[in-house]
Order: C-alpha cells, then structure tokens, then sequence
C-alpha cells in the first residue's frame, strides 16, 4: 500500500516511519512525505493519481489540506484516491466540509496509530 | 430635627444611585410625600421631589417624570443647581428606558454641564454614568462605555458606583460580544462587591452571566440566586424579572422546564413592576419559547407582547407626558426670563455709574477676561489630565483584548508540539519493550538501532516541550503589565512566532479564511536590545490588520483572490528594517495621514478599537528611537516599514 503523508511538520515522517515499522519493513506499507500541498500535487502529477492512499493535514501554509482535497477530485479520473483528512481542528464545520469535499475518512490529532493502522488495512484488503 | 432627618434620608438615597431601590417603596414614598407639605425651603423641597421620583422611574415612568420635572423647575427657579442636576438625571434615565433615546442624551448632556459649571465630581461622575446609560439605550455600546470610563476616572465615587459602572460596561462589552472585555468588567464588579452580601440586583446578575459565559455553571447558579434574594429584599420586582429572563436563559441549555418556569416567574414580576417595557421583553422571549411547541401559548404572549407595546404608545403620546414638550417650552422661558433680569439689572447699573466709570468697566473686562482665560487653561490642562488616564486605561484594554484574540492561535500553537510529546513519549514507551525483547533475543545490532531511535526521539521530546514552552513564555510576556526592560532579541524568530500567533488568532475565529503567507528573514540580522512583548505587540498588530485587510477583500472578491501576507526583515545602517505587506483592500488616499491617530478606525463597531496603530507608533518611536511609514494603493494592498536603531 502506497501512502502520502502530507504535513507541513517534519517530525511527522520520524514518528510515521517508526510507528509503521514494522509494515515498512514487510513492505506492507510504502511511505512517502511531502510538506506541503503544492508539493502533493506536484508529486501525485508525477507519480499518478491512483494506487495510493493520501492523509493529509488540514491546517497548512499556502495550499490547506481542504484545497489539496478539493484539486486531488478535480484533477484525478474518476474513482478517485482514498484520502483521510487529518487535524487538530476536530470541529464539525471542517468534517462537513471534508465530506463534501469527497474526503472518506477524517481524523483528529492526536493521532491514534493503532486505529490508523486498522483503518488501511481495511483500505487495502 | 425633622429636616436633619430628611436631609440624612436624602443624602444615603442620592449616594446609594439610580438602580438601588428602596426596601419598602409604599412606605418610603408616602413618608417623602408627607415631607414635602413640611419642606421650609426649595432646596429641601427639590431634594424630596427628586427622591421621589427616583424611587417611582424605573417602572412607573409617569409619576417618576411628574416628580422630575417639578423638581427641575422649583430648582432653576431657586438657582439650585445640584438638585437641578440630580432632576435632569432621573429624566434621563426615565427617557432611555421608555425608548426616548433622544431626551436621555439630551438630559444626561445638560447634567454633565452643569455638573461641570459647579466643578462637583460626584455629580459629574453620577452624569457621565447616567449619560452611558442613555447612549446604551440607544444602541451605541462603545460612546457609553466610554462615558462610564470617564465617570470612573472621579476619585470621589463609591464602591457603589464601581460596581455599578464596570457591571455595566460589562454589560456593554457583552452586547458587543467582546467577551473577555466584558468578563474582565464583571470580574472587577465581582471584586468590588461587599464580600458580607447585601450587594444590589445588577451587578450580581452581570456577575452571574459572566459565569454563565465561562462555563461556570455552579458559580452562575449561585450568584443568579443572591441577584434574585437581593431583588426581593430591596423590593425590585424590574431586577426580579430581569434576572428571571436571564435564568431562564442560563437554563435553556440544561433544564427545559426550568427554562418555562423561570420566563413564566420573569413575566409576573414584570407586571407587578408595571415596568411595560419589561412586559414586551418577557412576553416576547415566551411568545419565541413557545413557538415550536405551542402555537396557540405563542400566540397568546405575541398578543400581550402587542398589547403592552400599543399602551407605551399610549403613554409616550399621553398628555402628562407628551407634556415634556410644555414643559421644554416652560424650561425655554425661564431661561430667557433669567437672562432678560440679568440685562436689566446691567443696564441700571450702567446708567448709575454712569461714563467716567468707563475705564474701570474696561478695566474690569480685561481683568475678567485674563481670568476666564487662566481658569480655561487650568480646564484644558485638567482634561488633558483625565484625556490621559483615559488613554492608558484604554491602552490596557486593547491589550487585554489582543491577548484574547490570540489565545485561541496559542492553543492551536501548543496543541502541535504537545502532540509530538506525547507521541514520542507512546513511541518510547514501546519500543523500550521492543528493546527488552530483542536484548533478550541477543541480536545486538537491532538493538542498537531501537537504542538510536530511542535517542532521537528523547531529543524530539525535549526539542518539543521547549517549543512549547516557549510559546507559554511569550504569551505571559505579552500579558505583562507594568515598566518593561530592552533585552537581546532575535527579531527574525520574534516575527516568525507572530506571524503564526496572528494567522491561527484569526482561522480560530473564522475557519474557513485561507491566506498565503510568508517570512522572508535575513539570517545575518543581529540581536537587538528591545522591549521583546512591545515589539511583537507592534508585529502582531500590523500582521492582524493585514490579515484583516486581506480577509476584507476576500469577501468581495470572492475565491479567485488569493490572499497573501509577506514578513520581511533586513539589516540596513546600523537598523533593522521589518516590513509587513499584504494585497488586500488597501488605504484610501484621504484618511492615510489618520491611521496612526489614536481611536481612528476603519474597522466595523467592535471590531477595532482604534489604538492598535497609534500604540504601535508609540512603541516604535517614542519606546525604541525609531520610525514607522506605510505605503498603500487602494484596492491592490498595503505595506507597513519600521525601522528599529541597533543600539548596544
């Protein structure tokens, strides 16, 4: 399973690649960070679409992750890639919108990993 | 010893204000009326008028405006002007509260020239607070609180009057939804209450809703109850029902059969205040209770909410009253019956002194006019005096009220490294386990890299704990009071967190805004020696006015303009150049010499105060020794540039 993480913290990758080491090293999940979502795009143009799931934070610099969202569904042929939203703004008017939007799961921070975990293996089975 | 009796009555009554009523009104009253056949001078007579109708306005305006306005004109005649003060308070009051806004400002506004003329500090205090009242009344929150501020700048008011003026600039702030204003206020009426009880109605009530605002449900409870025992006690069925109304609010999100009993007991007490206004607030609050559940109970109240709305028609067009403009009339000639006396009597004197008294009328006109002179420059200085305490008064508030606007972008600052900590801190605690393990196994090359990782994080821990950390130590810095001293400073890492602060602050308050923005710092700018929380005040005021600017044309623009806020810093001779620039709205041409004026806004009613600039000014200038310029093309976007010295 191809993932990009998208997040403007760069601790984000250190704490993904050990929380996930062990599918990183059975190859179960193949990861990829980018920090912004200038960058997402311009990675996901480059590499395609399809056969990867995307999580991308929503309180970003320049491009938010609810405009990533937004260009991924417009930019991508239909069916387009899973993305889960992730934020510490758990409110409801950005779940709303993430939902309109296309996003098929949303997450808070602090994120639990375990649950995360379930959640692309379900994906991916 | 009757009079002194009176007299005693009438001086606790006038020190006690104007929302204080009087346990027992039947019988106080019908004591006062006996006074007034007794009274064997005007003044005494005006003192029981007044107090009269001060004990009947509130809810029955029309003997409350009957006692006034007889009280008014027995003091013109006898010349007695603090009573005449006190009579032109209680019209003001009585005017706000039936909805003639006007006449409030107008009686308030004689009160306090009056009050001026007679150079009484109590009685201005009492005016500018009355004054506040009525420019309440009429919608205009930010001109009353600062009235009220004013009335607090006398020494010569009470605790009374304290309480009263900050509950009701609590009150004020919270029709502007400044919240933390307002919970500030009713902090300080909390404070200035009488901790043995007996405190009065409102300022427990405004005590109670800032409870209610924080969450507080217990402490809102308790004090919404000393507001309903303090209304029975002084016999107050106006703040009887007041408070029920806002219980019933209070309970609306918790109980809703309390929320019914507590409008119905708000509506019973209104009618037995006769307060009218009071009946149309409350039926209409039950008629809008009843609504989804009951149309036809709806309906009843919407009918009474009409009713009692046609009878203060009624009472506003009703002969007694409508004889405010007979009695303005009445006002208008005994001013020009005075002023006719005054010239008579001058003439008589001409003509008696006759021509070779000339040179000394000249004479005296010249010493007159010297004095009129000094006495108006010790006025100007003395207002300049309170125009100054005002100002620093204001000057708190703003940075109370900034600090509010920011703490939501520093729990959204601190939230980021705390998860990271507590993150590292799971991951750690597992791969101990994981170490254990692989110890056990003997393979000590994998153990060395989960002692690696173990390391790594350890530093992750401490690197974000700092951050956070540091984020606390800047919001303390910035809540500071009091003098402040230059310390070295690394402006570019200053701007950083302020552009971060700024751009969480205003996506707390508004989610949906989306803006570009970016820090383009010099890596070889110097320390400096600044006043480190004066400097970010300076910052996070221009970065909030340009994310405002830039939200502001976003509105009209709609989703194709693409906001963008840039921070610049540089070294330039011996000064550090920052600038803040964004594409918004812009200045206009003829108001850009204004913006660093203090109280000049562009910004909507309670959305600016107006100081933010002129302080950054004065901090930038007067603080640190250097400048401050803007330039701005309307309609494509603005740039603020201050330099600050490098001084050692």
């Amino acid at each position: 399973m191809k993932i990009l993480v998208v997040d403007d913290e760069r601790d984000v990758q250190p704490l993904f690649e050990q929380r996930f080491r062990r599918e990183i090293k059975s190859q179960e999940f193949e990861l990829k960070f980018v920090l912004s979502g200038e960058e997402a795009i311009e990675y996901l143009q480059n590499s395609g679409f399809h056969d990867k799931l995307i999580l991308s934070d929503i309180n970003m610099p320049g491009m938010s992750g609810l405009e990533l969202l937004d260009k991924i569904q417009k930019s991508s042929t239909p069916p387009p890639p899973v993305v889960m939203m992730i934020s510490a703004y758990g409110d409801e008017d950005n779940i709303n919108t993430a939902k309109k939007l296309g996003a098929n799961d949303f997450l808070t921070k602090p994120l639990d990993f375990n649950m995360l975990r379930e959640k692309i293996k379900s994906l991916s089975a | 010893m009757r009079k002194l009796i009176i007299i005693s009555t009438l001086v606790i009554l006038q020190q006690s204000g104007f929302t204080q009523n009087i346990h027992n009104h039947k019988t106080y009253r019908d004591s006062l009326k006996s006074q007034l056949f007794v009274a064997d001078n005007d003044s005494t007579l005006v003192q029981i008028l007044n107090s009269l109708a001060e004990s009947y306005w509130i809810s029955e305006y029309d003997s409350g405006i009957f006692y006034a306005r007889n009280g008014l004109l027995i003091a013109r005649k006898s010349n007695y002007q603090a009573g005449e003060v006190n009579s032109l308070l209680t019209l003001s009051l009585v005017s706000s509260v039936i909805g003639d806004v006007v006449k409030g400002y107008e009686y308030s506004s004689m009160a306090i020239k009056l009050s001026e003329e007679l150079k009484n500090e109590r009685l201005l205090s009492k005016s500018y607070s009355v004054y506040g009242e009525a420019l309440s009344s009429a919608g205009k929150y930010r001109e009353s609180i600062a009235a009220i501020k004013q009335a607090l700048n006398f020494k010569s008011k009470d605790q009374f009057q304290l309480m009263t003026n900050c509950a009701q600039l609590a009150d004020c702030y919270t029709k502007l939804n400044l919240t933390d204003s307002a919970n500030f206020f009713a902090d300080i009426t909390d404070k200035a209450m009488n901790p043995s009880g007996n405190n009065p109605p409102y300022p427990l009530r405004m005590v109670a809703n800032m409870h209610r605002r924080l969450g507080n449900k217990a402490e809102a409870i308790s004090y919404y109850r000393k507001a309903k025992s303090a209304s029975v006690y002084y016999d107050d069925d106006v703040s009887l029902s007041h408070t029920y109304l806002d219980m019933s609010r209070f309970y609306s999100e918790i109980n809703r059969d309390s929320t019914f009993h507590y409008a119905e007991l708000a509506i019973k007490s209104a009618k037995k205040s006769r307060s009218i206004v009071l009946v149309i607030k409350s039926s209409e609050y039950l008629s809008n209770l009843y609504a989804p559940i009951n149309k036809q109970i709806a309906l009843n109240y919407a009918v009474e909410s009409n009713a009692a709305r046609d009878s203060l028609k009624y009472i506003l067009q009703d002969q007694s009253i409508n004889s405010f403009n007979d009695f303005d009339q009445k006002l208008r000639e005994l001013e020009i019956q005075q002023t006719e006396n005054e010239l008579r009597s001058k003439i008589r004197q001409n003509t008696f002194l006759g021509s070779t008294f000339t040179l000394l009328v000249i004479a005296f006109a010249l010493w007159r006019n010297n004095r009129i002179k000094q006495k108006g420059k010790k006025r100007v200085e003395k207002a300049y005096d309170k125009l100054k305490t005002a100002q620093q008064k204001l000057i708190h508030a703003e940075k109370m009220a900034s600090l509010g606007e920011i703490t939501a972008g520093i729990a959204h600052e601190i939230q980021n490294p705390l998860n990271f900590v507590n993150n590292f801190s799971d991951l750690n605690d597992e791969l101990l386990d994981e170490l254990r393990e692989t110890l056990r196994q003997g393979d000590h090359k994998e153990a060395e890299q989960l002692i690696h990782d173990l390391s790594e994080n350890e530093k992750k821990i401490i690197h974000h704990g700092r951050r956070a950390e540091e984020i606390v130590k800047s919001m303390l810095l910035h809540s500071r009071t009091g003098p402040s001293e230059k310390e070295e400073t690394d402006i570019n890492a200053l701007a950083d967190e302020c552009l971060s602060l700024s751009y969480h602050g205003i996506r707390a308050k508004d989610d949906q805004f989306r803006s570009n923005f970016e820090l383009i710092s010099d890596p070889t700018l110097p320390k400096i020696q600044v006043i480190r929380q004066d400097i970010g005040r300076v910052l996070l005021n221009l970065i909030n006015n340009a994310f405002y600017a830039a939200m502001e044309k976003a509105k009209t623009e709609g989703t194709e303009f693409k906001p963008h806020i840039k921070v610049v810093t540089r070294s330039g001779q011996n000064e550090i150049i920052l600038s803040v620039s964004d594409n918004g709205t812009g200045i206009p041409q003829n108001i850009i010499d204004k913006i660093f004026q203090p109280f000049f806004t562009t910004k909507a009613a309670g959305e600016g105060t107006g100081l933010g600039l002129s302080m950054s000014y004065d901090i930038v200038t007067k603080g640190h020794g250097g400048s401050i310029e803007v330039q701005s093309e309307e309609g494509k976007g603005t740039s603020f540039i201050f330099k600050l010295p490098i001084t050692n």
